[in-house]
């Protein structure tokens, strides 16, 4: 509250307030722009793929390769690479 | 009246007080707005299709193990090697049939896990990403095939 009281005692109380009213607007503009650009849940869809390869393939089937080893199938020196071996 | 007015009427210091405010509300509330839920995978129409590819695995896995069949970088499956097939005594056409069952299934859920989930417009990204994920865990000496188009073997 002290450094609204020393902003406005340096811009003024209008131009404090037009100033705060143009920030409130692009806050709302740029969050009402981002709902609507809602980007691919990578992480959500690849615990989502686990979760129906678990139903489909039964367990000894399926090897266990945590999410965070996933890699793109066009990565084939890391896709060929076994669970737990790090990358060279 | 006017006088109860004038002292609640709003100057500019609490306009822009209440303003700074509210954005103050708006950047903590933002963590919460992009925190999603899990996708879900369990609606009865993906159940069903999830069925369908459960109970077929038991007859395509032989030919996975022979790598007659692989997995493909796009969430499907294809014949890799029809000669592969013969040695787990299956002609050609039920291994097809096998296959294009299994494709059909899969292009089915993920077409449904984007609909449920109510992003049709995901279908693509979810095929690609359950691609990796089968391929990810596929097991050792079943085949793949990259999206350069190269079958590789799963040491």
């Amino acid at each position: 509250m002290n450094m609204i009281k020393l902003i406005s005692k340096h811009l003024g109380q209008e131009k404090l307030a037009a100033v705060a009213f143009l920030l409130s607007a692009a806050c709302f503009a740029i969050m009402g722009g981002c709902s609507t650009i809602s980007f691919f849940p990578t992480e959500l869809a690849q615990k989502a793929a686990d979760k129906v390869i678990d139903d489909i393939w039964p367990a000894s089937a399926a090897a266990k390769v945590p999410v965070s080893m996933s890699v793109s199938s066009s990565d084939s020196a890391a896709v060929a690479r076994p669970a737990g071996t790090p990358a060279k | 009246m006017s006088m109860l007015m004038n002292r609640i009427k709003p100057n500019a210091f609490s306009i822009a007080t209440a303003a700074l405010l509210a954005i103050a509300i708006m950047l903590l509330s933002v963590p919460l707005a992009f925190a999603q839920p899990d996708l879900d995978v369990n609606t009865p129409s993906i159940l069903v299709i999830k069925k369908s590819l459960s109970q077929r695995f038991a007859a395509l896995t032989p030919h996975l193990d022979a790598g007659a069949v692989g997995l493909t970088a796009d969430g499907l499956i294809a014949i890799r090697d029809a000669s592969a097939a013969s040695a787990v005594a299956a002609t050609h056409t039920l291994v097809e049939k096998l296959v294009a069952d299994d494709n059909q299934d899969r292009a089915s859920l993920y077409r449904e896990i984007a609909r449920a989930n109510g992003r049709a417009d995901w279908e693509n990204d979810i095929k690609t990403t359950f691609g990796e994920r089968f391929i990810n865990r596929a097991q050792s000496g079943w085949y793949y095939r990259d999206s350069a188009g190269k079958w590789i073997k799963k040491p």
